[in-house]
């Protein structure tokens, strides 16, 4: 293991990993340009190097960029990738209440303790898990799927029903597009943009990027709009960010075990973690009212998730050469390529280089902190200019963003109906979060209920009975049950 | 009754489950016959599901509009916010029209024209507006044209090359 750390830190293998890992700050921090992209576009660039030295890009800019998608996240409710959905509830919150500084060092010191602990469990358990996860069918990825969305009901604030109402829609959008089972193409009226269904990448930058513009606009005069950006913040000293980080010991932990977990699921990333944990971080907390109005607890959660999940993706890819999501996905092209073949052999076949990914996954979290902290610094400046300059900014970076992911002017309208739909919503305090979810695990609920039951003759029974879908569908009417039942035996108790 | 924005959010759950109830039939028959695992299968539950909740939504919406009718009221329309609306409205037709521009004029002159007329709105003096729209159009142009070589379309400047 030491000779891998000594073969890493050679130059040849620190600087790209090093300029992979600064670049991973921007593309994390842009709205529209995500991990996977950064990624993608890197790879073709390390096919020049030896494999650890584009492995390591590849593994650094991950890292940067998950957590780099915060910083817009809590100073301008934007994400700045899809796992940063979840961090926007309350590190925004607390950003509006002048506690921005600390919400992203706290932010950033979990990054890297979730990606430390995601990175060492991806080490030692990565074998069994692995297996455990292999061995799911349709029958357990719908229960999966559907454990997800109800954690929506969990992070919605206020009413039930309008929590639902998003969670529908947000499936219904889901369904738009090529039926993967027939090749029907639904709701498509005939236009050609909607027969690959709706993107989301697009659907969330207006959510909750353009959606705060328009809103921003009609609320705010010209005078408020010409004041700074962000609210100024009180400065934070590290020894803060340690006494906030002591106090949720529990949460950290808790969320970097569901992060590494739900990583390591084929299908589910960063993004899915981090909702699931801020959920369960929710559901376990002593004041889970104060969730969603700038708690330490709903920063630390998914942005410990998120991190953590990065090593939970790799365990599946490089254990059995399935992806754990979309990153770890072309990071098997990638492997491919350098003539590497996936699989449980190559723990016995190229033991180096495994132990070179190693280092360089543990190394990593030292980076993110120091990469984190000077592109914080960057960040803040350009939010000091004047508030209209920056909301103008803001909208063109979604729109151009969105353009970007494939370079159709139809993403682009996706993000301005999105943003006036997202606008309405919080007006009618409709929470939007629930929407994405359910169009982002629509298709693998959908597909696999579907699958299950051709499978089973269209008999529901078989769902229940497996054991472990058996236990997941348990969990799930714990999930549900919970709450109502815990309220009945206070009001029988006081009686 | 007053017709109350919660009113207003379930009629639309309603009318949109309607609509999805009235395509699905035109869908085809899922295998061997069999609607379950059809294509029209999941919508037709999630349209279902959405009426029964826009019914709960608009039932729950009478009973405070009844109970609390000032607060009703105040959700209905806040005063203070009325007249703001107009700049939300210019914002959005702005937007709309980038989007028709951005692939006839190119990305130079859509950017460069949205965003002076953005800035102008959100009350900048124009010469700023003008600095700031060319600023960040450049920089725009350096990290998606340049670094990430995604081709932004060129529009009526096509003849340049760039």
């Amino acid at each position: 293991m030491l000779q891998a750390f000594a073969t890493v830190f050679s130059l040849n293998v620190l600087i790209p990993w090093m300029l992979a890992m600064a670049l991973g700050i921007f593309i994390g921090a842009m709205p529209g340009l995500t991990a996977t992209m950064g990624v993608a576009l890197i790879v073709p660039l390390t096919f020049h190097m030896q494999p650890i030295a584009g492995l390591a890009m590849i593994l650094g800019l991950s890292f940067t960029s998950i957590f780099a998608g915060d910083i817009p996240a809590t100073f301008l409710r934007v994400p700045g990738t899809p796992a940063s959905g979840a961090a926007v509830l309350d590190g925004f919150e607390m950003s509006k209440q002048g506690k921005g500084s600390l919400a992203i060092m706290l932010d950033l010191f979990c990054s890297a303790l979730g990606g430390l602990i995601g990175v060492v469990l991806l080490i030692t358990i990565s074998p069994t898990l692995a297996n455990f996860a292999l061995q799911f069918t349709n029958f357990e990825y719908f229960w999966l799927g559907l454990l997800g969305l109800s954690m929506s009901a969990v992070i919605t604030k206020g009413s039930n029903t309008k929590g639902l109402i998003a969670v529908i829609f947000g499936l219904l959008i889901s369904t738009i597009g090529i039926d993967i089972s027939t090749g029907y193409p639904r709701f498509t009226f005939g236009n050609i943009n909607l027969v690959s269904g709706i993107n989301f990448i697009p659907v969330m930058i207006g959510l909750f990027g353009l959606s705060e513009v328009i809103r921003d606009i009609a609320v705010q005069s010209q005078e408020q709009l010409s004041g700074a950006a962000v609210v100024e913040t009180s400065h934070t000293t590290p020894k803060d960010v340690f006494r906030v980080m002591g106090r949720n010991k529990r949460v950290i932990l808790q969320s970097s075990l569901i992060g590494t977990i739900i990583g390591a699921l084929p299908g589910a990333g960063a993004d899915i973690a981090a909702w699931v944990s801020y959920g369960f971080a929710k559901k376990t907390s002593k004041h889970p009212e104060v969730f969603g109005t700038g708690a330490e607890e709903g920063v630390v959660a998914p942005t410990t998730a998120n991190n953590a999940a990065l090593g939970g993706t790799w365990i599946p890819a490089l254990v059995f050469g399935i992806p754990g999501d979309t990153i770890t996905a072309i990071v098997l092209g990638a492997m491919l390529m350098y003539g590497l073949k996936p699989g449980p052999l190559v723990f016995t076949n190229n033991k180096e280089l495994i132990n070179q990914i190693f280092a360089v996954a543990l190394s990593s979290q030292v980076f993110v902190l120091i990469l984190g902290f000077l592109g914080i610094k960057a960040f803040t400046f350009l939010f000091k200019f004047p508030r209209n300059v920056v909301l103008a900014g803001i909208t063109i970076f979604s729109l151009v963003g969105a353009y970007a992911i494939r370079a159709n002017v139809f993403d682009v309208f996706m993000v301005v109906l999105f943003g006036i739909l997202g606008y309405l919503m919080e007006k009618v305090e409709m929470p939007l979060s629930p929407l994405i979810l359910g169009l982002v695990l629509g298709p693998m609920i959908e597909d696999n209920l579907r699958i299950g039951l051709i499978k089973t003759n269209n008999q529901f029974l078989p769902f229940l009975t497996r054991p472990i879908s058996g236990f997941f569908a348990f969990i799930l009417a714990i999930a549900f049950l919970y709450e109502p039942v815990r309220a009945l035996l206070k009001r029988i108790r006081r009686h | 009754m007053k017709i109350t924005r919660e009113h207003i959010v379930g009629f639309s759950c309603i009318g949109l489950s309607i609509a999805v109830l009235c395509i699905t039939p035109s869908f085809p028959e899922g295998q061997a016959n069999v609607n379950i695992t059809g294509p029209a299968f999941f919508p037709n539950v999630l349209a279902f599901a959405f009426i029964i909740l826009g019914i709960i939504q608009l039932i729950s919406a009478s009973r405070s509009a009844k109970s609390s009718p000032v607060q009703a009221d105040k959700s209905a329309a806040p005063p203070a916010r009325g007249k703001r609306m107009l700049p939300a409205i210019e914002f959005i037709i702005l937007l709309v029209a980038f989007i028709i521009a951005f692939e006839p004029l190119g990305f130079f002159v859509s950017t460069i024209l949205f965003l002076f007329l953005l800035m102008l709105l959100l009350g900048l003096k124009w010469w700023k507006s003008l600095l700031y729209s060319l600023i960040y159009t450049a920089v725009i142009y350096l990290l998606f044209g340049v670094l990430f070589t995604i081709g932004l379309p060129a529009g009526i400047l096509g003849f340049l090359g760039i």
